[in-house]
């Protein structure tokens, strides 16, 4: 049955149909060029029989009338393929095996078909019909000479060639079948290759690649390309894993919270009162679970490579003061050191709702996770190709390897991870900058405390990606 | 508590201004709409409205043209531009048309009816306005000195606290969204989409109700805010 399915298969490959083809008109041409080959040979058998008999005539005929006679008696006992009729002037039969001048034979110098009654030598009174080529001469004395030859001789040899040229037609023929075969079995063979990875791949397992053969064809090429695009797949789908897993992690238990509310509520009658109040519990559970879910949703987009819509230049100045007066207040009623350093003029090309969105972030938890009157500083650099923002704490700071860590998509530091908050700030952040072609860096604050530092490039966006 | 308003929408979505209507008209006002740009036009010089809800981009007349043609002709008729271009110079470009608010969707209902009704209440001569204390049951602010008190008790605001206090205090009953206030308090045109709003409001609460009995200033769970001593 598999064997019978991939026959099939192979019937189907565009290989084997090419060499169809190709054997076809192959074929084609071969009859035609063997329909030449014949047709002239036919002409040439004709023309040697042509003279065979013309010259036998002449010979024949210029024999005394007695001579020729016995001649022609001897001849037609000795079962040739040649049979005579010696007629005299008055249309007596005279000599010969014919039985009568064919009606047909007109009395020119040419051979002609015609159908004749034969005397057979062997059994006397017994004649047989048959086509004879025939050629006529007149004697000076007026009598007639018939000298026709059997065509049979002539027939056997087209005959000959006819089979000849089948022969080679059909083995040429057989030869291009096998031919396309054994290519559309080879291509086959590499295209099952490539289903077989895409078949394991369709299964579920995306670290399959396709095999490369090394050869540099036009099949690894296709190889090359394929596994390039697997690995983007995968990484996508790794990434999307990742995001799946946090949202599980992160949003599962305020939705437990909040479905336990909503079940302990609706376990006895209450007043209006009552649930006007659980309701509205409800949806701040609600509107807290839908900011965590667009954050997570916001940084999937950025990072998959779109979300920056219409990008423009603007002034990241503007952007970061504008953002900080949103902390002002909470700064001064805590007593805490809030400082804005920015430097004029540096403008980067992107969207300043996300640079706004990212620093406001920062600042979130660099108010949230110091104390209060750990300095806070937001500061503007730039040179000749990035513009740095950045956020300075002076806060308790952070090990280096959970620098390297809490870049990572909801990672929190330990400190963190009993306080509220999503951890998504800085995750967010950086799919900021990297949306904007730039980078997030975290580094110690000189003097103890924790750096975030948004990397932009001046030159605008990167769109190699 | 609000005067019903006559509004009309000119939207060419003729869902979403289906949508539009019934949620308007719930909310009390009554409700005329127009499919496009021309028809808008006549209805807007021919009927007196309170507000009108221009989306910017429609057929036979487009939005900007709308307002421009409104204000030339001497109407003083406030309008909420709508669109979906939302950068800064679009939104500029509708205001400087003769736009009074603008609106980039997708927004939620609550938004548009928020800034519809202060829309209205705008329109309308605000007798406080001219005052240079604002008061809200027995909370006070003397825009002159910049000083807060309730009760006759001082309290001690931060300069953006006595601007986003100020904003509500204008708008007494009102309800206002976290974009209102980004934009007309901050002057920012995004959401951070951080607390931090939330965390404005909870300590200017801090600050006014703490020590009183009659809670003035009101979350409304996914809406927004409201300064009155209404519950």
């Amino acid at each position: 049955m598999r064997a019978f399915r991939h026959l099939l298969q192979l019937a189907r490959t565009s290989a084997l149909r090419l060499a169809l083809r190709y054997a076809l008109l192959q074929v084609l041409l071969l009859a035609v060029a063997l329909a030449v080959l014949l047709s002239l040979a036919n002409r040439y058998i004709e023309r040697e029989l042509e003279a065979g008999l013309a010259s036998e005539a002449a010979a024949l005929a210029a024999l005394p009338t007695d001579t020729l006679t016995r001649r022609l008696a001897a001849l037609a006992d000795n079962h040739g393929a040649r049979h005579y009729l010696l007629q005299d002037a008055r249309g007596v039969r005279l000599a010969g095996d014919l039985v009568a001048w064919p009606a047909a034979l007109p009395l020119d110098a040419r051979v002609h078909r015609v159908d004749a009654l034969v005397f057979e030598a062997d059994e006397p009174g017994h004649r047989e019909a048959m086509t004879l080529l025939a050629r006529s001469v007149v004697r000076p004395d007026g009598s007639r000479l018939l000298v026709a030859q059997e065509p049979g001789a002539a027939e056997d040899l087209r005959d000959a060639v006819f089979a000849a040229a089948g022969g080679v037609l059909a083995l040429s023929g057989l030869l291009s079948l096998l031919l396309g075969l054994a290519l559309g079995w080879q291509w086959l063979a590499r295209v099952e290759a490539v289903n077989r990875t895409a078949g394991a791949i369709a299964a579920g397992d995306l670290s399959r690649r396709v095999e490369a053969s090394g050869r540099g064809d036009e099949f690894d090429l296709l190889a090359g390309h394929l596994n390039r695009m697997l690995a983007r797949i995968e990484a996508a789908v790794a990434g999307m894993r990742e995001v799946s897993d946090n949202v599980a992690h992160d949003l599962r238990r305020p939705l437990a919270r909040l479905k336990t509310r909503v079940e302990v509520v609706l376990a006895q009658p209450r007043s209006s009162a009552e649930y006007a109040a659980a309701l509205t519990d409800t949806l701040a559970d609600a509107d807290e679970l839908m900011r965590d879910f667009d954050a997570l949703l916001s940084i999937t987009r950025l990072e998959a490579g779109g979300e920056i819509v219409a990008p423009h230049e603007f002034d990241v100045g503007d952007t970061a003061r504008a953002v900080a007066e949103l902390y002002a207040d909470e700064a001064l009623d805590a007593g805490r050191p809030f400082d804005l350093e920015l430097a004029p003029g540096v403008r980067a090309t992107g969207d300043p709702a996300l640079v706004g969105r990212a620093l406001a972030n920062l600042l979130d938890n660099a108010f949230r996770y110091t104390p209060d009157d750990a300095r806070v500083r937001v500061s503007l650099t730039s040179d000749a190709d990035f513009a740095r923002l950045a956020v300075s704490d002076a806060g308790p700071g952070l090990a280096a390897a959970d620098q390297a860590r809490l870049v990572e998509r909801y990672a929190r530091g330990d400190a963190a991870r009993s306080q509220p908050g999503s951890g998504l700030g800085l995750a967010l952040a950086r799919a900021v900058a990297r949306a904007h072609g730039g980078a997030l860096a975290l580094a110690d604050t000189p003097g103890g405390g924790l750096t975030v530092t948004l990397v932009l490039p001046l030159r605008g966006l990167r769109t190699d990606y | 508590m609000l005067a019903a308003m006559r509004l009309l929408l000119i939207e060419d979505d003729t869902a979403a201004a289906g949508y539009l209507r019934q949620g308007l008209t719930e909310a009390g006002h009554v409700v005329d709409a127009a499919h496009d740009g021309e028809t808008g036009l006549q209805l807007a010089l021919a009927g007196d409205y309170d507000v009108l809800v221009v989306d910017r981009m429609l057929p036979r007349r487009d939005g900007l043209a709308i307002v421009r043609m409104l204000r030339a002709d001497g109407r003083a008729t406030p309008v909420l531009l709508v669109s979906a271009l939302g950068q800064v110079d679009q939104r500029v470009e509708g205001l400087r048309a003769g736009g009074d608010d603008y609106l980039v969707k997708p927004y939620a209902f609550s938004e548009l009816l928020a800034r519809v009704e202060a829309l209205g209440r705008r329109a309308q001569p605000a007798p406080v306005a001219a005052s240079a204390v604002l008061r809200v049951a027995d909370l006070e602010l003397d825009l002159e000195h910049r000083r807060a008190s309730r009760a006759g008790q001082p309290i001690r605001l931060q300069p953006r606290e006595l601007r986003l206090l100020e904003y509500l205090m204008r708008r007494p009953g009102r309800v206002v969204t976290r974009t209102m206030l980004l934009e007309q308090v901050w002057d920012l045109h995004f959401d951070p989409q951080t607390n931090v709003v939330d965390s404005q409001i909870s300590r200017l609460r801090a600050k006014i109700d703490r020590d009183f009995d009659l809670p003035l200033l009101h979350t409304l769970r996914g809406v927004g805010y409201r300064l009155g001593d209404e519950a």
